[in-house]
């Protein structure tokens, strides 16, 4: 589904930041992650994904690191800081919040959706 | 990388020999600059070139050391290039600011070199890292592999981020596509991926931006210094040309206005300057006879004042002179004839009752020559005006620097030498002929006063000073009787009636303006600020060796504050103008005070004077100080009215048989119309009779009356007008005893 670009805009940060708490990965690991625990319904493009994991590597809620993988070639793979995680944590109650909100508007649309 | 670090060691390599330059320079005080800083830069590429060719053989092929010559040789020849447009900027703009562009045109080249080599080396490696070597490229289709680079181009970022993010956009399109069984399909997902890719120039934009918030700070400190240094030089070269470019624009003519100026509306058969030149015109030289008269008679010309040098030149005169047949001895002559002048100056300055026999002797012979010279000064002082059409003597007319002050060393002698016929005459008993000598002198020195240059204005207070201080000598020394005494009194009360004693600034300040004209740049771009290269010529006339100056300058930290200012922060034109009006409109005022009044309203004249000039080195340089001609024109003053006064008090002497008790009974009396002024106490001079003589005095520039006791030189005579004691005009010192 195509989402309007700011509304993905918000979302997409807590979301990367959500998958990479599971574990390190790298780029294309993390668009397929995001893609299966979404049901293909939330796809990052290379052109939205790596610059938002440089973002969030600025503001030091991800860390990259270059490791070799001795049956393919070199990745970057991304992880969670902790000052990601809490983060994670503020957005994911804001979330809540917001989704508790829109359910009592949408009359229990969105919980139904 | 062994070419980085052989292009990073090279540089090092010059820059050490800059800076031995450097020291060389400074030890021979930059006199053949800017040789070593090239010989330094020179050594220190040969150095390292030997090192390099001996550590060739280990570590570096001939291919490396191919590929640094054209750089190095590049750099150089950019350098050389800047060297070059150095020597021209200091040709056709600014000497004085040698060697300043030698500098700049120097580091400028070697600067522009280095970076364009720096560039070409950068774009060198980028385009290796383009073509995607070692990055994993090779395995992506090249529609894939073609898409990353556009990216990264784009991107236009350092090349080492650049390589990250290109690997990284690799090795996803590669995961993307590992699935493809065939090339066929790869080339269609690769197709696919491109397609759903979005805008190539937008990703790059964004990754960009990504990756620089990603920077640490002290990376982005380095990166706004860079940037600001940048601006600064971009900023400091705009300015530059805006500084070279502009010119000064001549609008006015102020040698014409100050010609117009002191040009009475009168005939010209009533301008003294005619004569006083042709005067000038008949002062003869030395002759050769007079020169060998003064050999002969050298130990009565001059007494402690130039012992050694006379003897040297008694001796060269006997050789010289003695031989007229040589004409060898030309040019010695006249240098003979040239040092003997000066010598004879001196005793042409001394009063004729200081002279000895045999030096009043050498006098007459003088004053005899000088017969017809002083006739028309005696007719010019007679005539009511003086003016001269003030022209300079450089090629353009129009030049106030320029312009020629009209013989005023000639008139200076010309007026010692009627000073010493005065004195010469009253010996002989012809009072009334020296008095009218002195009138003449006084008149002689009031020509010159007036809106003229101050120069001219304080030659011409020295006459008057002369001529009163002579008359009142004359009158002390012998007997003159009451009728010449009240003709001469008469005489010289109507000379100076009307005369203000005020000194006039107009010619300087028409000087100054016409310097600002000539030393600020007007109109178009670059107008307003100081052009350098008329203050370096008129550097050179304050200062002997401007290069040496501008060498100082430079090297000198505590004098960059000052250069800076000229080069930025300068008042412009307008306002130098403005705070040239506000320096001389101060000085017309204060000049309205005399000294008590000065003292007695508390004024600090020279700091109030230097307040207002402050942070402008334009009239630092060339506005004059003016303290001491205020306290030396009040002076005059305070000297004409003691003379006037004491004739006075003479002639009611002879009238009445006795001094009056004080100089109100002389008023009162009808003597005098009012009591001399002590310009230094503002109250009247001090006056006291003492039986059978009387004494007037002023209190001098201590302001304090010490009783009538004045200050002594080293012979323990009389000095006027120190700093301690009081200055006496009567009764006249007893210098010497006449002989």
């Amino acid at each position: 589904m195509k989402f309007e670009s700011q509304l993905l805009k918000g979302i997409a940060p807590v979301v990367v930041l959500e998958v990479l708490s599971c574990g390190p990965m790298y780029g294309y690991e993390l668009s397929q992650a995001i893609e299966q625990r979404s049901s293909q319904i939330l796809t990052l493009g290379k052109g939205t994904l790596y610059p938002l994991l440089y973002n969030l590597e600025a503001k030091k809620l991800v860390k990259g690191r270059w490791e070799n993988n001795q049956s393919s070639r070199k990745r970057r793979y991304y992880s969670i800081t902790g000052r990601g995680k809490d983060q994670l944590a503020k957005q994911k109650a804001q979330l809540k919040e917001l989704t508790t909100g829109l359910n009592l508007v949408f009359g229990g649309a969105i919980a139904m959706a | 990388m062994k070419i980085k670090k052989l292009f990073v060691r090279r540089l090092i390599a010059i820059i050490l020999g800059l800076c031995a330059g450097i020291v060389m320079e400074f030890d021979t005080s930059g006199l053949i600059f800017p040789t070593f800083l090239i010989i330094g830069v020179l050594a220190g590429i040969f150095v390292e070139i030997v090192i390099e060719v001996i550590r060739g053989t280990l570590t570096i092929t001939r291919e490396d050391l191919r590929k640094m010559k054209n750089p190095v040789l590049r750099i150089l020849v950019a350098t050389s290039i800047g060297l070059l447009a150095g020597i021209v900027l200091e040709h056709i703009a600014i000497w004085a600011a040698f060697p300043l562009f030698f500098i700049l045109g120097v580091f400028a080249g070697a600067a522009f070199g280095t970076t364009i080599e720096l560039v070409r080396y950068s774009r060198s490696m980028r385009r290796t890292f383009l073509e995607g070597k070692g990055l994993g490229m090779e395995h992506l289709p090249v529609s894939t592999a073609e898409l990353i680079r556009l990216v990264i181009k784009k991107m236009r970022y350092r090349r080492k981020v650049c390589q990250d993010v290109q690997e990284e956009l690799a090795a996803h399109f590669e995961d993307e596509l590992k699935d493809c069984e065939t090339d066929g399909d790869r080339r269609q997902k690769a197709k696919a991926l491109i397609a759903g890719f979005g805008d190539v120039k937008l990703l790059a934009v964004l990754l960009r931006r990504a990756k620089k918030r990603c920077r640490p700070l002290w990376r982005t400190m380095v990166a706004r210094t860079f940037q600001t240094v940048g601006v600064l030089i971009l900023c400091f070269i705009f300015y530059m040309v805006w500084f070279l470019t502009g010119k000064p624009v001549i609008t006015t003519n102020y040698v014409a206005e100050l010609n117009k100026k002191v040009r009475p509306s009168a005939d010209e058969s009533l301008n003294a300057a005619p004569l006083y030149l042709r005067a000038v015109g008949l002062q003869k030289e030395l002759s050769d006879d007079f020169i060998l008269f003064l050999a002969e008679n050298r130990q009565v010309v001059v007494d402690e004042t130039f012992p050694q040098r006379i003897e040297v030149l008694a001796g060269k005169i006997d050789r010289v002179f003695s031989d007229r047949g040589q004409k060898d001895f030309q040019e010695e002559r006249q240098g003979i004839r040239d040092e003997v002048s000066k010598v004879f100056d001196e005793l042409l300055k001394k009063k004729y009752n200081e002279l000895t026999i045999e030096q009043k002797n050498i006098s007459k012979r003088w004053i005899q020559e000088q017969e017809d010279a002083l006739e028309l000064v005696v007719e010019g002082s007679r005539r009511p005006y003086y003016w001269r059409t003030y022209k300079s003597g450089g090629d353009n007319p129009d030049v106030m620097l320029g312009v020629l002050l009209p013989n005023l060393s000639d008139f200076r002698r010309l007026a010692y030498v009627l000073r010493l016929r005065a004195g010469l005459r009253a010996e002989q008993g012809r009072y009334e002929e020296a008095f009218d000598d002195m009138k003449s002198c006084y008149c002689f020195g009031q020509h010159l006063r007036g809106d003229k240059f101050l120069v001219e204005q304080l030659v011409g207070m020295a006459f008057e000073v002369i001529s009163v201080q002579t008359i009142r000598d004359i009158a002390g020394r012998y007997k003159i009787d009451s009728k010449l005494l009240t003709d001469i009194h008469r005489n010289f009360e109507q000379i100076i009636a009307g005369e203000d004693f005020i000194t006039s600034l107009e010619a300087e300040r028409l000087f100054i303006y016409d310097e600002i004209q000539r030393c600020f740049t007007d109109g178009r771009f670059g107008g307003g600020h100081l052009y350098l290269s008329r203050i370096s010529a008129l550097a050179s006339d304050y200062q002997d060796d401007v290069e040496e100056m501008v060498i100082e300058t430079i090297f000198s930290p505590q004098q960059w504050p000052r250069a800076v200012k000229v080069l930025f922060a300068h008042p412009d034109k307008e306002q130098t103008r403005e705070t040239a009006d506000r320096y001389y409109d101060f000085w017309t005022r204060l000049y309205r005070k005399t000294p008590g009044q000065i003292k007695a309203e508390g004024i600090d004249a020279e700091k109030e004077a230097l307040e207002i000039i402050e942070g402008n080195i334009f009239l630092q340089i060339l506005a004059p100080a003016l303290t001491r001609v205020n306290i030396i024109a009040y002076r005059r003053k305070t000297e004409v009215h003691a003379t006037v006064a004491v004739l006075a008090l003479l002639r009611y002497q002879k009238d009445k048989g006795s001094f009056p008790e004080d100089l109100e009974q002389l008023i009162s009396a009808g003597y005098l119309k009012q009591p001399p002024d002590d310009v230094f106490s503002e109250k009247p001079l001090v006056y006291r009779n003492t039986e059978e003589d009387f004494i007037l005095y002023s209190v001098g520039p201590d302001f304090i009356d010490d009783g009538g006791v004045s200050s002594k030189d080293r012979k323990g005579q009389d000095a006027p007008w120190r700093e301690d004691g009081d200055t006496i005009f009567w009764p006249v010192a007893k210098l010497q005893a006449l002989k």
